[in-house]
């Protein structure tokens, strides 16, 4: 018994839920289980959960004290947008205050900026453009004044920032109760008496995104805010410019990020009369586009492989190196020596060894690779595909890129493309797609479109540990601030089609716009970010979305050992799909007992006991739960709640573990030898310590003793 | 100079990535002999694991880290690999200063001594040459670093290689006169684990002997230093104990960690002579050879630092190696640490009978612990005496590793030879 103590037993309590179909059940019930001695190490391996509607009650009873720990844990400048309360953001953002640096412009400057550009002509753009460097250079230099000066000028500011924000919050918190009248009145028709509230705060974005407009009238109109502009909706000037990222946790728990800048522009590229004023239209490549006569331009540069079978379908399918393909207008003559030349342009332009693009590996698709944008072409001879599967994708490919943006990489969604951490993932691709596309949808005028894309998918080893959380400032290392002032539309999306109750992962902060669009023959939903919204970004200014992947078990409880006091206990609640395999696995190691702590009969090993499964199974035929009526007696012995399911336990089989003895037979050597070797030791040092020398002449010879006797008569110096 | 202790460094680095990309890291991380309950690598993945479910990491009998070390690896985890290679190379380097500067000293002693015509004709040979001395701070870092017990240690991720560079560290600010990094240096290594406590004592020493002031209980000054020095120890030890104590929120790190070591309730095999002989042990009689034990280790320090007292330098080594020996997890990583000082007095090894030997029985136990450890758990051909008297043989064979440099035999020196040496050259 004693080496049973000593040994420490493993309990395992593992409460599973099986999931079919339509019925989802729960149970708890203690169980014992598996043992082992010293240390631990527990690996679940559980497949993913299919879509099954389940009771989002059960989760809701773990967040609170999960955001509690998420707020403990973030460190190094990740700010952490949970979602508190409206009293607790309010202390948050007093106390932010004092540490926020003054490297953003306040909202007041901001506001003002967005005025001036939108009471300003469009012709005045490029000196525009410029006076807003200069203002923001003027700004910088300020805040750098400011953060001298800024012991002074924090009080002041602080009050100011306090009141607006104090103004703000009222009105946010009348529009929120009229919100919640208006949707309890909605609720009262729809017989919903169940009130969540994070349901309330959840609203659907029609397709047409309408939903989207009252929540913008809602919102207290900011001044210079440009309209939030549909994609379907023709553009307000000559030439437009989009930007979007789409987040999509992947099920291996990785994450896909794929950015999209869209600049549609009326420039008849095609017709005679030369296009020599550009805007937003970068004229690198309206240019190259101009003089090469190119139709159509699809260029993408990848690192990596897309592993479609963990993955699932990209947004946008690239090879891995250099792809490039373009389809000439009829009025080209010389296609091959063309291509030639745009492939040397083209090579300059992206810093990438398009130039070794040649007949060798340039191909003319007759069937494939038909032209994307408007234009019924049959003629393939205008066509040039050809893919260099060896180029190496990096920063000097990437910096090219982003300067095709209208905002650069200064502001808007393009501040969070660092290649120190683009490149520090698995899949990386970017493309730049030029096409022309109808502008209105009788296609009475054709207008230029550029589409420059960017995919990524960040490993979800990279972080170490295999925790699997993911944050914009985890994947970029930076947050976002605001929007392209240029741009029409600046959205952030993220696929929460997975996630419809919240139990596979966690988004932070909370987005109440949902949106649904069909993409890849499957209808999905996501969360919407309006970049172009004050709101989107809360009260720390910074949006920085949070996405907490939930383990796959409810709940474990885990207490260590302790030797020869008490044993592990490890209960595990766990969900599981059906068909899916669960493995856990425990790691330990041998230990070495006192001789009096073995069984008589040690050799024999030690036993470990049973784990233990308790389910509750979906039953086929209906249970009855009245247990007070008279049953068989082996029927009844498990009270039965629920009647889809029943209850049952499996129990594992023991485990024989094999421990080291010592020689039962010596312990009186062991003490001997042991001590020997300490008196060694002892002894050694003893001898160090009261060993004394000293000089010791060696005795004469008989003879010298003899002369000196001798010579000590004589009086003469001895020998 | 510089030139080859980077080359140096390099060739330590290199071997060491190149050993963590290959499959015998797991291997070694394993070996008992590498790893003890007390600093296994993977225990401390465990303590970061409870720690991050909620549960004190010492509510078990699986973590046995300082708290200190749990909350740098909860920034480093990621960099383990380079933070463990870096420990060994600050090792290294601050060994090799440290070793510049005493021998600077030995050297100005040796000088002196010559000019005032005290050193007899036949100690002559024992003089050391510049270029003899120029190369010693090298072969230390040297022996440290390709040191095989260093870089298994390493690869294993073994946290002695943390304490050693913090050791290394603490004899390198106790050369340079700094006593206040020695003192705080040496509060981190007894923080770690208790045994370096008993350095304290040749530190003092030194520091005195630096300052010419005399070991003298009627000297006031003598006084006044010695309290200034114990105040900053036991200051900074007890700034580093309440700070893990205000990290963790609680003193459950005392008993798991420096009872851990004293009561030494884990009896998994390793080097020393712990494991076997408190499995062994009656239990009546146990908490009697338990403090016995405990003691030994603690014992020797003030009769070593009287007799010694003349030379610190030599009494830090002693102090290590033998804490290394007589410690109750002791690990190879320990080991390596006093190794890398025995080319400091390499010119009185020639006064040694049975250095051959010693290092013969040194490497074959090294060869036959994995062996003996092999039938023993897994062929079970052989059983636990076996590992149990290479262990023995491996802890007799270090004493006069430690010992040597003191005990010359007279047999073939002659006396004057061995009064000089003791009273001069260490």
């Amino acid at each position: 018994m004693a080496a049973r103590r000593c040994l420490g037993l493993w309990f395992f309590l593992i409460t599973l839920c099986v999931v079919s179909t339509g019925a989802d059940v729960l149970h708890t019930t203690p169980v014992t289980g598996t043992e082992s001695s010293a240390a631990g190490t527990e690996t679940v391996v559980a497949r993913e959960l299919p879509e099954a509607p389940s009771d989002p009650g059960e989760h809701t009873a773990a967040e609170p004290t999960r955001e509690g720990e998420q707020n403990d844990r973030t460190r190094g400048g990740e700010q952490t947008l949970g979602q508190p309360t409206r009293e607790e953001e309010q202390e948050q953002e007093k106390t932010r205050e004092g540490e926020q640096t003054p490297a953003q412009p306040t909202r007041e400057e901001e506001e003002e900026e967005e005025e001036q550009e939108q009471t300003r002509g469009e012709e005045e753009f490029t000196r525009e453009e410029e006076e807003e460097e200069l203002t923001r250079e003027e700004e910088e230099l300020t805040t750098e004044e400011e953060e001298l000066t800024r012991e002074e000028e924090e009080q002041t500011r602080e009050e100011e920032e306090l009141t607006t924000e104090e103004e703000e919050l009222t009105t946010e918190e009348e529009e929120l109760t009229r919100e919640e009248e208006e949707q309890t009145r909605e609720e009262e028709e729809e017989q919903q008496t169940t009130a969540q509230q994070e349901e309330q705060t959840k609203r659907w974005e029609a397709t047409e995104l309408e939903e989207e407009h009252v929540h913008d009238a809602a919102v207290p109109p900011l001044a210079g805010d440009p309209p939030a502009a549909d994609p379907p909706s023709p553009p307000p000037s000559k030439d437009d410019f989009q930007e979007e990222l789409v987040i999509r946790p992947l099920h291996s728990g990785d994450i896909y990020a794929s950015f999209q800048f869209r600049t549609v522009w009326d420039a008849d590229f095609m017709g005679d009369q030369k296009v020599s004023h550009y805007r937003l239209f970068p004229k690198s490549l309206g240019q190259v586009i101009t003089k090469f006569s190119v139709r159509e331009l699809h260029i993408s540069f990848t690192q990596g492989y897309w592993r479609t079978m963990q993955w699932g379908q990209p947004y946008l399918p690239s090879p891995p190196g250099a792809e490039l393909w373009v389809w000439f207008q009829d009025t080209v003559t010389d296609v091959d020596g063309t291509w030639k030349e745009l492939t040397n342009v083209l090579s300059g332009i992206f810093c990438a060894s398009l130039n070794f693009i040649d007949s060798t590996n340039t191909v003319q698709p007759s069937a494939s690779f038909k032209p994307l944008g408007i234009g019924n072409v049959t003629d393939h001879s205008f066509l040039r595909y050809a893919t260099l599967p060896r180029e190496i994708v990096c920063t000097e490919n990437l910096t090219p890129w982003k300067k095709l943006l209208p905002c650069g990489s200064k502001a808007g969604l393009s501040v969070l493309l660092k290649s120190e951490k683009l490149f520090h993932s698995t899949f990386h691709s970017q493309a730049v797609h030029v096409r022309p596309v109808c502008q209105d949808p009788q296609c009475r005028t054709t207008s230029m479109e550029l589409r420059q894309t960017l995919n990524v998918v960040f490993d979800l080893h990279t972080s170490g540990q295999g925790k699997r959380e993911w944050s914009l400032f985890k994947m970029f290392s930076r947050t976002l601030t605001e929007a392209c002032p240029l741009a029409s539309s600046s959205k952030v999306y993220v696929d929460v089609t997975d996630n419809p109750q919240g139990e596979q992962f966690e988004l932070s902060p909370a987005t109440p716009l949902l949106t649904q669009a069909v993409v890849l023959g499957d209808r999905r939903t996501y969360s919407v970010y309006d970049l172009t919204q004050q709101a989107s970004f809360g009260s720390s200014r910074s949006l920085n979305m949070l996405l907490r992947w939930k383990a796959a078990d409810g709940y474990i409880h885990y207490q260590p050992s302790k030797d020869r006091e008490r044993p592990h206990l490890l209960e595990m609640l766990l969900q599981l799909p059906p068909n899916s395999v669960t493995e856990v696995t425990v790691e330990f190691e041998r230990a070495l007992l006192k001789w009096t702590e073995y069984t008589p009969d040690p050799n024999h090993g030690f036993y470990v006991g049973s784990s233990v499964i308790s389910a509750l199974v979906p039953s086929v035929v209906a249970m009855d739960t009245n247990s007070t009526l008279d049953r068989p007696l082996f029927s009844s012995f498990f009270p039965c709640k629920e009647e889809a399911s029943y209850f049952m336990r499996v129990y594992t089989e023991p485990l024989l573990v094999n421990l080291p003895t010592p020689d039962f037979s010596m312990p009186y050597n062991v003490i001997c030898l042991t001590c020997t070797v300490v008196a060694v030791g002892y002894g050694s040092l003893y001898n160090l310590l009261t060993r004394t020398f000293q000089v010791d002449e060696p005795s004469p010879g008989l003879a010298k003793r003899i002369a000196n006797v001798i010579r000590r008569f004589r009086g003469v110096p001895l020998l | 100079m510089a030139a080859p202790l980077a080359l140096l460094l390099i060739v330590a680095v290199t071997i060491r990535a190149a050993l963590f990309r290959t499959s015998l890291a797991n291997l070694i991380s394993e070996r008992v002999e590498v790893v003890s309950p007390l600093n296994a690598w993977k225990r401390v993945v465990e303590g970061l694991a409870l720690l991050d479910l909620d549960i004190s990491p010492y509510s078990g009998d699986v973590f046995h880290e300082t708290p200190m070390v749990i909350y740098l690896f909860h920034f480093l985890m990621d960099y383990a690999e380079i933070t463990f290679m870096l420990a060994d190379c600050l090792t290294a380097v601050a060994l090799y200063l440290a070793v510049k500067d005493y021998n600077k000293q030995v050297f100005r002693k040796q000088k002196f001594a010559l000019e005032a015509d005290r050193i007899p004709m036949d100690c002559l040979e024992l003089i050391r040459s510049p270029t003899e001395m120029y190369y010693i701070p090298l072969k230390v870092a040297m022996f440290y670093l390709l040191n095989p017990f260093t870089i298994v240690s390493c690869v294993a991720k073994c946290t002695c290689g943390l304490n050693n560079a913090v050791i290394a560290l603490f004899i390198l600010s106790t050369m340079r006169g700094s006593a206040l990094l020695s003192a705080i240096f040496l509060a981190l290594a007894t923080y770690q684990s208790i045994y370096p406590l008993t350095l304290c004592v040749p530190a003092l020493l030194y520091l005195l002997q630096r300052l010419y002031i005399p070991v003298n209980v009627r000297r006031s000054s003598f006084w006044f230093y010695t309290l200034q020095y114990l105040f900053m120890f036991l200051g900074s030890l007890l700034v580093l104990i309440c700070l893990s104590f205000f990290l963790l929120g609680s003193w459950d790190f005392l008993p798991a960690v420096y009872g851990f070591i004293l009561s030494v309730p884990d009896l998994t095999p390793n080097i020393g002579l712990f494991w076997y002989f408190f499995a062994e042990m009656f239990d009546h009689f146990r908490l009697f050879f338990l403090c016995v034990f405990q003691i030994n280790v603690f014992f020797y320090t003030l009769p070593l630092s009287i007799k010694l007292k003349e030379h610190p330098v030599f009494l830090i080594f002693m102090q290590i190696a033998l804490i290394a020996i007589f410690k109750s997890y002791p690990t190879v990583g320990d080991l390596s640490l006093y190794m890398a000082f025995l080319p400091v007095w390499n010119h009185l090894y020639r006064f040694l009978r049975n250095i051959f030997l010693v290092s013969c029985v040194l490497l074959a136990c090294s060869a036959l612990f994995p062996v003996l450890w092999h039938l023993w758990i897994y062929a079970g051909s052989a059983n636990s005496n076996f590992y149990y008297a290479i262990t023995l043989l491996f802890s007799v064979a270090q004493v006069p590793v430690c010992l040597s440099p003191s005990l010359l035999s007279s047999r073939e020196s002659s006396s004057k030879t061995a009064l000089f040496t003791h009273s001069l050259l260490f």
